[in-house]
């Protein structure tokens, strides 16, 4: 056992993935091609050797507990630990809204639970990362280092939007921490933060009595004077694809070699639910162009720089450039899309023509017909 | 003693597949990789799920390892089960004695405890070595109407084809009045596709009368139907036209990959009959700027940067930039390097054949009765600039040659 127990922030406040986001919570929202994004930092902690992990929801969570189920896909069914799911319990004694006030108050809402966690540690998460950092070597820098919280940070951060930057000193520590701060010195925070289960109750305790139920706030710029609050850098792919132009731009990094590799690592595969799908079948006289193509497709159209989910179908002189087609989407014969995101159960009509632009690609709400 | 079950299947997967020579000296037959994602004993044991049949055992022998550890407990083909399930059966010792299979009906006659434990009243009796889909639980219903001790599922298959198979001849109520094990001069062309489904009180009798004879050699097509027949018992032919193909040799198991390419009937994209299957764990597939891709069959986790004709290719396999594979099934993890032709071919798991290599050849390049499939086994390297002509089977590393 790793003494190392994982919590999931399954929600998030303020996402602005218009329809995608309409349906489902966030992190439920579908990516690269086969994955939810809530995939990546549950399998980077499965991957560091965690076994008890527990995902905070909060609403429109119904897509997410069908994609978790049990917790099979991860091997965290166990009779000891596993994956538990942490619906918000509905008698919060701060507010009668559904909403969180944060995470100090989601926390706060899961207290008994906290207080039965058996692991020394605990590694907070925001599931909105899309990245296959390795965290148990976070986890080993945080307890070398003797850090009350260590908070990774990225060394690119052009797929972040900066909510929280910690400047820090040459041992690491965090000296000053800035919220929103759009460029400055310093490395963007991702959301994931490792500290004793003891400190962590005892910050939920405090915060609540002050009233303060943002982490950001009540913990990392209030309290960095009195916490040594050490900053854990990571050099890998890191993206928060919590805006449309972020998801998609994100998506469109998948094509490079060096970040499907850096993302896709061998050793600490992204674990996703199995569907079952046959493999995917490309008809004679298809252009296919630089494309991330899932199980279980049936191809007889033209691609160019596209994202396709499983299950999807391309007819006949369709043509698509920089589209992303989710889960069972069908395109029929001549449609032409371009910088399109079409949800799940989609489905475009014959000799259909829709234009968005990088910048602003359109996005069909799941299950239209267009 | 559990509760008792209806019907309980049997896989007959021990054999060698000695037929498939390089692919099978690590793996038996019933584990080797077919179409892409599956493994052959995928479709016996999804049309199991697929006809609600929750209780199966596979009887290995060769080579078990494997297949014992692709099986696991059964949860990917939902046989996951409290009362029932998947359990894999091995030759085992009683007491003293103990002894491998000595044939297909012996198989079954060591393992009875197994079967009586679920108190069934049929048994379906399957290979392990054959692609196809269906719906057993039909078959059955036309066991139960004829109130038959057997029933054998059969194909019509073309004349000139059948003395290849076992061939029942029927009257005109699709009793089996004859069987014949691959005549010169067939009476029918209706061939046994290798599945049984007995009534268990009938078999369990016929079982322990052929091992007590010794001069039996203790075969289902060989000795229990003809016994049956000939002692009068009700055995009937069910006729299947869908696509059924045994892939034993190397020239079918290239063809029924093929086939994986064109074939409705087996339409892998039938979402009501799906063939479940270990699934990996792969990222999704990338087709570059520079790649070809047509009429092939690509799954997860591969890296296409050249050519792909044709073929079918299995998860994580890499095709390099300027690369060419025509006509070929690549099996899970294999890379094709850059500049590399691989054509006509079966390359197994995780063999790396590299730049400038040449593997198989068209069947028009070469004499038509030298011609043939060429083969990699798994985990060769073929070096740089190399040539593996068609029809040639490869088990050991081949070194590079000097630039062409």
């Amino acid at each position: 056992m790793k003494n190392l127990h994982g919590i999931i922030f399954g929600y998030v406040g303020d996402a602005g993935l218009g329809e995608l986001g309409e349906t489902r919570t966030a992190p439920s929202i579908p990516f690269g091609s086969r994955y939810r994004i809530i995939d990546f930092i549950l399998s980077a902690m499965t991957n560091a050797g965690i076994t008890d992990i527990g995902v905070v929801l909060e609403e429109r969570y119904q897509s997410l507990l069908d994609h978790l189920g049990s917790g099979k896909t991860w091997d965290l069914v166990r009779k000891r630990g596993g994956l538990k799911l942490l619906p918000p319990f509905g008698m919060g004694h701060t507010h009668s809204s559904a909403a969180y006030l944060g995470h100090i108050d989601a926390l706060d809402n899961i207290r008994t639970y906290l207080a039965r966690i058996r692991e020394d540690y605990i590694v907070l998460a925001d599931a909105m990362l899309v990245s296959s950092f390795d965290l148990s070597k976070a986890y080993e820098y945080h307890l070398s280092t003797g850090a009350d919280i260590t908070c990774i940070c990225a060394a690119d951060d052009r797929f972040l939007q900066p909510r929280v930057r910690f400047t820090l000193d040459d041992t690491g520590r965090a000296v000053d921490v800035k919220k929103g701060a759009k460029n400055g010195e310093g490395y963007v925070g991702v959301g994931v933060y490792i500290l004793s289960r003891e400190l962590l109750l005892k910050l939920v305790d405090e915060c609540v009595a002050h009233a303060q139920y943002s982490f950001t706030d009540g913990v990392l710029l209030a309290r960095h004077d009195t916490l040594k609050i050490m900053g854990y850098v990571v050099h890998d792919f890191v993206a928060r694809p919590d805006t449309t132009r972020l998801y998609y731009d994100t998506s469109m990094e998948l094509f490079r070699r060096e970040v499907r590799r850096d993302l896709f690592p061998a050793d600490r595969p992204v674990l996703t639910k199995v569907l079952d799908e046959a493999p995917t079948y490309y008809s004679s006289d298809v252009n296919v162009s630089n494309c991330l193509v899932s199980d279980g497709c049936y191809i007889e159209g033209d691609l160019e720089n596209c994202i396709i989910f499983r299950g999807v179908k391309i007819g006949k002189g369709a043509k698509l450039r920089g589209c992303i087609l989710m889960q069972n989407a069908v395109v029929c014969e001549g449609a032409e899309l371009t910088c399109v995101i079409a949800d799940k159960d989609t489905e475009i009509a014959a000799g259909r023509m829709l234009t968005g632009h990088e910048s602003y690609p359109i996005i069909i709400a799941k299950g239209s017909k267009v | 003693m559990g509760q008792g079950k209806e019907c309980v299947a049997m896989i007959l997967a021990g054999g060698q597949g000695s037929r498939l020579y390089v692919l099978t000296t690590k793996v038996a037959k019933p584990a080797v990789p077919f179409g892409g994602k599956y493994r052959i004993i995928d479709f016996p044991l999804s049309n199991c799920t697929n006809s609600d049949i929750d209780t199966v055992g596979v009887l290995t022998q060769y080579r078990p390892q494997e297949l014992n550890a692709y099986i696991g407990n059964g949860q990917p083909w939902d046989l996951d089960r409290e009362n029932g399930g998947v359990h894999v059966l091995q030759p085992y010792m009683t007491g003293s004695t103990g002894e491998w299979y000595k044939g297909t009906a012996n198989a079954i006659y060591q393992n009875m405890d197994f079967i009586e434990q679920y108190d069934p009243k049929y048994v379906v009796i399957l290979g392990g070595d054959h692609i196809y889909r269906m719906d057993y639980s039909k078959m059955l219903d036309q066991h139960k109407s004829h109130n038959a001790a057997a029933t054998i599922a059969v194909l019509e298959v073309e004349w000139e084809e059948a003395s290849r198979f076992g061939i029942m001849s029927v009257d005109e109520n699709d009793n089996i009045i004859e069987f014949a094990e691959k005549p010169k001069e067939p009476k029918s062309n209706l061939a046994s596709m290798g599945i049984y489904i007995f009534t268990w009180e009938k078999l369990r009798d016929y079982l322990t009368r052929d091992e007590a004879d010794p001069n039996s050699k203790n075969d289902f097509g060989g000795d229990i139907i003809p016994a049956m027949i000939a002692a009068g018992e009700t055995v009937v032919a069910h006729r299947f036209d869908g696509y059924w193909k045994d892939v034993g040799t190397i020239n079918s198991l290239w063809d029924a990959n093929m086939d994986m390419l064109i074939n409705p009937q087996l339409d892998a994209f039938g979402a009501n009959w799906k063939i479940y299957t270990r699934n990996p764990t792969a990222p999704p597939h990338y087709i570059s700027r520079e790649a070809h891709v047509e009429h092939s069959i690509i799954p997860e986790g591969c890296e296409i940067y050249g050519r792909v004709e044709n073929s079918v290719l299995f998860h994580s396999v890499t095709v390099e930039k300027d690369a060419v594979v025509r006509y070929s099934a690549v099996m899970p993890g294999a890379v094709i390097d850059e500049g590399a032709v691989v054509e006509y071919a079966i390359v197994a798991e995780g063999a790396h054949i590299h730049a400038g290599a040449h593997v198989g050849g068209d069947p028009q390049s070469v004499d038509p009765d030298k011609w043939g499939i060429a083969v990699i086994a798994a985990d060769v390297n073929i070096g740089e600039n190399a040539a593996v002509p068609a029809g040639k089977m490869i088990d050991s590393d081949i070194e590079a040659k000097e630039g062409k």
